[in-house]
């Protein structure tokens, strides 16, 4: 059924950071990246949830730095290529050049997709160090529309010489057939290896990155146990496992792969922040149908907590304000107004 | 007196309509080197002095003016100051890009000398410099570190912005350094595609080295409401103000800057304040 080569990145370090507000340790990385490693796994991305350069008061404070976090991850991996991701306003050139430095393989340049044309520095230096740059589309559902608008943001990283680009959807509102209709359509205007990069909101991750795939993705992220901000990514140890069913040769040592899952939830016994599995509670699939940015959820925990709201009528609150990744300083302002009217 | 404008994009225009609003000039040329741009097209309709001979078109015209507003990039903004600075002994260079040329000036801040090359910073750093350093100047040692988080509507962010983030980021940074003396501090920038477009919104985060006192937070709310009232003249529509803190460690001042409307829609205050702070300088340069 399905005939493309199939690379699975791991993101479990850079994405599941969100679901532990940024607070995986060295330690975590090392055991994780070596078990990772034995599992097969050939891309493993590090760092803040919302990548290089993020630790910051608005979007919660990483426990260690980008520095640690990379030459930890470096030091353990042998053969599994190591890669970031890097948002315009949060990372500065300054930024890629320590990572270039720490032997970074992949440079993962993503915005909110309709504002795709703010990577241009970072994709232009990326390429004048000679390094290994892809785009990301977060968001992607904003440009999904009649008028095909992903089309012309694929035109405009193609244009600046990106071969690799990753649809990113961060909201987790993506439903199979919008997966199909994505991937055709690109495929059928360029030349460009493609990626997907699922959250779990309702329940499809796997399932959008089987026909992701099957339309044309070369590489498809995913994190063990779903680990990720809000609902979860795309469960590696099920994707893995999915694949092999469909005859889809990933070389991934799958027992290995269950230990590592098994294993997993222990790494956290010491930390302060508690291990939960990454779960759809009623707030993330309200999360997804609004579009907003599943890495949204802790905040909007956090904040509702506090000031005492009802976390429905938060995400609510947060969606009319059409919100998006990266605003998370603007949460609290939201229900802050919230309070105010009740 | 006389001035020239240099960039059509958003800046530029709506730099060319306040000029003509402030009633200081006599005489205001806007050039570009692209007869074909957005910009260019727009100056053309409304009949504005325009030229598209670019940087040398400003050199022929440099005689009688007294005020050089550059509206162009950061990048476009070190070619051009190259070309003019031995030719600019007796003018005024208002820098309006992000670029590090120029001495930083905040009307608020710096009133009554204005340096002859003068740089705006950014809309990020003319918004937050005068309320990080009024709060610096009270809370003193116990502050520990400074945060910036911009949030702008998509439509405001033309080219030279998108372009320019990196410069953004690091000349802001350097200002609130050189100026408020704060050195832990971190500036980060959102562009909001939402529709209808959101107003341009600041959110700072304070942090300090232990709980803040009652003292500290009414001088502080004093001194707030003091920075809105000054900054109204020249941007009727600038508000800061507190949010009751949560953590008692973090102090959180959020800015709405909506603008006055002239080219530019209202929500995008952060180029309004840019050509608006440039203007209201311009008002105590005589010739």
């Amino acid at each position: 059924m399905i005939k493309n080569k199939l690379i699975i990145s791991d993101v479990t370090l850079r994405d599941g950071n969100h679901a532990v507000n940024h607070s995986i340790s060295r330690e975590i990385i090392k055991k994780y990246c070596e078990e990772a490693e034995k599992a097969n796994i050939k891309i493993i991305e590090v760092g803040h949830g919302n990548g290089l350069g993020a630790s910051s008061l608005s979007i919660g404070k990483s426990l260690i730095t980008d520095k640690v976090a990379l030459t930890t991850a470096r030091k353990a991996l042998k053969k599994a290529k190591l890669s970031i991701h890097s948002i315009p306003g949060f990372s500065r050139i300054t930024d890629l050049q320590k990572a270039i430095d720490c032997g970074v393989d992949i440079f993962r340049i993503g915005t909110n997709s309709t504002e795709i044309d703010t990577v241009y520095s970072q994709v232009k230096f990326c390429n004048k160090k000679k390094v290994e740059v892809w785009g990301v589309l977060m968001m992607a559902h904003l440009v999904y529309n009649k008028k095909k608008d992903y089309l012309k943001k694929i035109k405009y990283l193609v244009d600046l010489g990106v071969k690799t680009i990753i649809i990113m959807d961060s909201a987790g509102i993506f439903l199979p057939g919008d997966i199909k209709e994505i991937f055709t359509n690109i495929k059928k205007k360029f030349k460009v290896n493609l990626g997907f990069h699922g959250h779990n909101n309702f329940g499809t991750a796997v399932w959008n990155s089987v026909i992701a795939h099957k339309y044309g993705a070369k590489i498809i992220d995913a994190s063990i146990k779903g680990f990720g901000a809000g609902a979860g990514n795309t469960q590696l140890d099920i994707l893995a496992t999915v694949m092999a069913r469909l005859n889809m040769k990933t070389n991934i040592n799958l027992n290995r792969l269950y230990s590592l899952a098994k294993v997993f939830p222990t790494y956290f016994k010491k930390n302060v922040i508690k291990y939960k599995n990454p779960y759809s509670e009623p707030k993330n699939i309200m999360s997804a149908n609004y579009g907003l940015f599943s890495g949204f959820a802790s905040k909007v925990d956090y904040y509702s907590d506090k000031l005492n709201l009802d976390d429905i009528e938060a995400f609510k609150a947060i969606g009319k304000k059409k919100l998006v990744a990266g605003q998370e300083d603007l949460i609290i302002n939201a229900l802050y107004n919230l309070k105010k009217k009740k | 007196m006389n001035c020239i404008i240099i960039g059509t994009g958003k800046i530029g225009v709506d730099l060319y309509i306040k000029c003509l609003k402030s009633k200081n000039f006599k005489r205001i040329f806007i050039f570009n080197q692209d007869k074909n741009s957005e910009g260019a097209k727009y100056c053309l309709k409304k009949k504005f002095n325009y030229s598209s001979k670019g940087i040398e078109g400003v050199i022929k015209n440099l005689k009688d003016t007294k005020i050089i507003f550059d509206a162009t990039s950061a990048k476009s903004n070190i070619f051009i100051l190259k070309k003019l600075r031995k030719l600019i002994n007796n003018k005024y260079f208002i820098n309006l890009t992000p670029s590090i040329n120029g001495e930083y000036v905040i009307p608020y801040i710096n009133t009554n000398k204005i340096p002859q090359i003068t740089n705006l910073i950014t809309c990020g750093g003319q918004t937050s410099i005068p309320v990080i350093n009024e709060v610096k100047n009270i809370l003193g040692p116990k502050l520990k570190y400074v945060e910036l988080v911009s949030n702008i509507a998509a439509k405001s962010a033309g080219k030279a912005t998108r372009d320019n983030i990196d410069e953004y980021i690091t000349n802001t940074e350097r200002a609130i350094r050189k100026i408020t003396k704060v050195n832990k501090i971190k500036v980060m920038i959102n562009i909001n595609p939402a529709e209808p477009p959101v107003n341009m919104m600041n959110s700072l985060f304070f942090e300090l080295t232990k709980d803040i006192s009652k003292e500290d937070l009414k001088k502080i709310k004093n001194s707030i409401s003091k920075i809105n009232s000054r900054i109204k003249i020249y941007m009727p529509k600038y508000n800061a103000s507190i949010f009751e803190t949560i953590e008692k460690k973090i102090l959180r001042i959020s800015i709405e800057v909506i603008g006055h409307g002239d080219s530019l829609p209202t929500y995008a205050g952060n180029l309004d304040i840019m050509t608006s702070s440039a203007v209201h300088l311009s008002n105590s340069i005589h010739d």
